[in-house]
C-alpha cells in the first residue's frame, strides 16, 4: 500500500540572480515500512524535497499525497496538525527544545496531541529504552552528547507513531561511531514501528544502510534503485 | 496551559542575566511610580486639608449667586427645613455656620480693610481648629461682642490683647455696621492672605453688627468622607429649598484644583517617559528572545505547535516577567510607604517656609491606597501588552521553513 504519492513534483525559488528550479517534475511511490535515502551532492534538492514531503514549504507545480491526503488541499492549521499526527521529524542539528528534559522533549508532540499523561510518558520511557537512553530521561540538551540528541531526536520523531519519519542528513554532525549506533536505531524502529523512514544524506554509511537510495540531481531523479543493506 | 506556562517559565530562565536585568527595570519602574504617587496623593491630600478644610471646608451650602457676588444681599435663611434637608444626606455629619462680610477695621493708629467672620466658635473650633493656631489669649464667647484677630493683622494695626478694634462697614439691605470690640484673642492662620486679613467674632455679634439677625452667607458641610463632596452636593442639589445651592471645594477653590491637576500632570508625563523606557526595554528584550529562538520556534511549528500556542507560549513568558518585575517592585515600594505613610518627612528651612506661605503644613505626607498599586499593576500589564504586539504578531506571520533556516 503506497503511503505517500508524488506527482509531477517541482519547486521553484526566485533569487535576485535567476529563478532556480530546486525540485524539478519528481514523481515517486513510498510504501509503509520503506527505508529510503535521497542521496544526491548539495544543491540537488534533497532537504528541499524532504521539506516539501513534510509539508513544511508549498510545492510551485505537482502534488503530494500521503495515505490519500492531497497537502495542497490543507488550511495551514490543518496542515500543521497533519503534520503532528502522521509525520516525524529528525534535523540535521538535532534541534531539541533546550528547556525540556529528553523524557519532555519526546513527550512534547503527544503532549500536542492531547494524548493522556500516564499513556505519553509510557510511550516516552519506553522509545528512549529503545534508542538507548533510559539512563538519561531526565537531562537536558545540553548535557548530551551530539549522538545522544540525535537519538532523542529519533525517539521525538516516532513518539506520535507517525505514518513516515523524514530525517534530514541525520548522521551529518555525528562521528563514525554514533552515526551507525543511530542508523541501527533508526533501522531497528523501522522494522518495530512500522513507519516508513525517508532520509537525506550524501553519507556512504546511511546509503549503505538503506534498503532503498534515490538519486537527486539538479531537483531530478536520476536514480531510483532497491538494494540489500551492505552494512 | 499548564505545560505551556512550564515551558514560558523555563525559557525566561535561559538568560538568568537578561531576565533579572528585564525583571528589574520593571521593579524600579514599579517602585518609582509606586513612591512618587504616593508623595504625589499624599501632598495633595494634605493641601487639600490645610487650605480646603482649615477654612473652606469641603464643601457649603450658600444663596444661589453668593459665590459670585459676595453681597449680603445674596446672603441666605437658614430655615429647619434646609437644616433638616441637608442633616438628611448620609454623607453630611455635622453644619458650621458663618456669616462672611468686609469693614474697615481701625485700631488707634492705622485701618485696614478686613474680612469679618462670625462663627460659632466650639462649632468653628472642631473644624478649622482655631484654638490650635491661638498665638495668645482665647476664642471669642459664644455670644459676645470681642474679636479674634489674625497674627499679621494685628501687628498691622499695632493691637494686642486687651485693645480695641474699630469695624465699620455696610450692613444687610445698606444699613451702615459701625461697632467697637475689645481683642480676646490673636491667631496665626496658615494662609499668609488669611493672617493679614481676617477677624473672627461670635456669628451673634457679626450678625447684629451687619444687621441681618438670623441670616448666613455660607453653611460649611462636615463630610464623613472628604473625597465624596462632589458627588454628596450633586445630590444635594434636588433636596435644598429652592434659591440654595450646595458647592464642592473644587468649585469653591478652582485655583487648587488647577495647581493640584497641574502638578498631576508634570507627574503623569515623568511616569509617562518612565514607563515608555520601560517598555522600549521588554520590546528589546522579547526581539532578542525572538531573534535566538526563530529555529526553535520553527522546530515547534514544524512538529505540530500551532502559531497561537507559539504566541501564547511567549506571551506567557511576558507576562510572567512583567509579573515578576511588578510584584518585586511593589514589595521593595510597600514598606517605603507604610513608613513615610506614619512617618512623614519634616521640611526644614526655606522649603518649610514656602509651604507655610502657601498654608500648607511643611510636610511632605505619603498617602497609601491600595488603588495606586492595582494601577501600577496595570499600567506593566498595559505595557508589556503594547511591546508584545509587534514580536508576538512576527510569530502568528511566522514561516517554518525561513525559521528552520534562522
Amino acid at each position: 500500500m503506497n503511503v505517500i504519492e508524488i506527482e509531477n513534483l517541482s519547486k521553484e525559488y526566485q533569487t535576485p540572480a535567476a529563478k532556480v528550479r530546486a525540485v524539478d517534475g519528481v514523481s515517486l511511490r513510498f510504501e509503509r515500512g520503506e527505508f529510503a535515502a535521497i542521496v544526491g551532492p548539495s544543491g540537488s534538492g534533497k532537504t528541499t524535497l524532504l521539506n516539501l514531503l513534510g509539508g513544511l514549504d508549498q510545492a510551485t507545480a505537482g502534488s503530494i499525497r500521503i495515505a490519500g491526503t492531497d497537502l495542497a488541499s490543507l488550511r495551514p492549521g490543518q496542515l500543521i496538525d497533519f503534520r503532528k499526527d502522521n509525520i516525524g521529524f529528525v534535523f540535521q542539528s538535532y534541534n531539541l527544545i533546550p528547556v525540556l528534559t529528553a523524557l519532555e522533549n519526546v513527550e512534547f508532540v503527544m503532549q500536542l496531541q492531547g494524548r493522556p499523561k500516564a499513556e505519553r510518558r509510557a510511550r516516552a520511557v519506553e522509545l528512549l529504552e529503545a534508542v538507548g537512553l533510559g539512563e538519561r530521561l531526565d537531562s537536558r540538551p545540553g548535557q548530551l552528547s551530539g549522538g545522544q540528541q540525535q537519538r532523542v531526536a529519533v525517539a521525538r520523531a516516532l513518539a506520535s507513531k507517525p505514518q513516515f519519519v523524514l530525517a534530514d542528513e541525520p548522521t551529518a554532525n555525528l562521528d563514525s561511531r554514533s552515526a551507525l549506533t543511530l542508523l541501527e536505531i533508526m533501522e531497528r524502529l523501522n522494522r518495530e514501528e512500522g513507519a516508513t523512514f525517508i532520509f537525506s544524506t550524501h553519507d556512504p554509511r546511511v546509503v549503505a544502510k538503506a534498503r532503498r537510495v534515490i538519486w537527486l540531481e539538479d531537483g531530478k531523479v536520476v536514480s531510483d534503485k532497491t538494494q540489500e543493506p551492505t552494512i | 496551559m499548564s505545560e505551556i506556562l512550564k515551558m514560558a517559565w523555563r525559557n525566561i530562565w535561559r538568560n538568568r542575566r537578561r531576565t533579572l536585568i528585564t525583571a528589574s527595570s520593571v521593579l524600579f519602574a514599579v517602585f518609582f511610580a509606586i513612591v512618587m504617587r504616593s508623595m504625589q496623593l499624599g501632598t495633595y491630600s494634605n493641601m487639600t486639608a490645610n487650605v480646603v478644610g482649615a477654612y473652606t471646608g469641603y464643601a457649603q451650602v450658600q444663596a444661589q449667586g453668593y459665590w459670585d457676588d459676595k453681597t449680603l444681599d445674596n446672603s441666605l435663611d437658614w430655615t429647619p427645613q434646609a437644616e433638616q434637608a441637608v442633616l438628611a444626606h448620609p454623607r453630611v455629619v455635622g453644619l458650621v455656620p458663618r456669616f462672611d462680610s468686609f469693614a474697615l477695621a481701625a485700631s488707634d493708629s492705622s485701618s485696614k480693610g478686613v474680612g469679618v467672620v462670625g462663627v460659632l466658635p466650639a462649632t468653628e473650633d472642631s473644624m478649622s481648629r482655631l484654638s490650635d493656631k491661638l498665638l495668645e489669649g482665647r476664642l471669642p464667647a459664644p455670644t459676645a461682642a470681642e474679636v479674634l484677630v489674625a497674627e499679621r493683622l494685628a501687628v498691622f494695626l499695632k493691637i494686642g490683647l486687651g485693645d480695641t478694634l474699630a469695624l465699620i462697614g455696610m450692613g444687610y439691605q445698606g444699613i451702615s455696621a459701625v461697632g467697637e470690640y475689645p481683642v480676646v484673642g490673636i491667631v496665626r492662620l496658615p494662609s499668609p492672605q488669611l493672617n493679614a486679613s481676617l477677624v473672627y467674632t461670635s456669628l451673634e455679634n457679626a450678625q447684629e453688627l451687619f444687621a441681618a439677625e438670623g441670616r448666613l452667607t455660607s453653611v460649611v458641610l462636615t463630610l464623613d468622607d472628604p473625597d465624596f463632596a462632589e458627588p454628596t452636593c450633586a445630590e444635594l442639589a434636588a433636596s435644598l429649598p429652592e434659591g440654595l445651592v450646595a458647592l464642592p471645594w473644587q468649585e469653591l477653590m478652582p485655583e487648587l484644583v488647577q495647581q493640584i491637576e497641574s502638578d498631576q500632570a508634570s507627574g503623569f508625563l515623568i511616569l509617562g517617559i518612565l514607563y515608555v523606557i520601560v517598555g522600549f526595554g521588554i520590546f528589546g528584550t522579547l526581539l532578542m528572545m525572538l531573534a535566538e529562538r526563530r529555529r526553535e520556534m520553527g522546530v515547534m511549528m514544524a512538529v505540530g505547535m500551532g502559531r497561537r500556542a507559539l504566541a501564547t507560549m511567549v506571551g506567557a513568558e511576558m507576562v510572567l516577567l512583567g509579573t515578576l518585575g511588578t510584584l518585586a517592585g511593589m514589595a521593595a515600594a510597600f514598606p517605603m510607604v507604610l513608613y513615610l505613610h506614619h512617618n512623614p518627612i519634616l521640611l526644614e528651612g526655606e522649603m518649610a517656609q514656602a509651604m507655610l506661605n502657601l498654608g500648607v503644613e511643611p510636610i511632605v505626607p505619603f498617602a497609601l491606597e491600595p488603588g495606586f498599586f492595582v494601577w501600577q499593576g496595570l499600567l506593566v500589564a498595559a505595557l508589556v501588552a503594547v511591546a508584545s504586539l509587534h514580536p508576538l504578531l512576527s510569530i502568528l506571520k511566522l514561516n517554518v521553513i525561513n525559521a528552520l533556516r534562522a
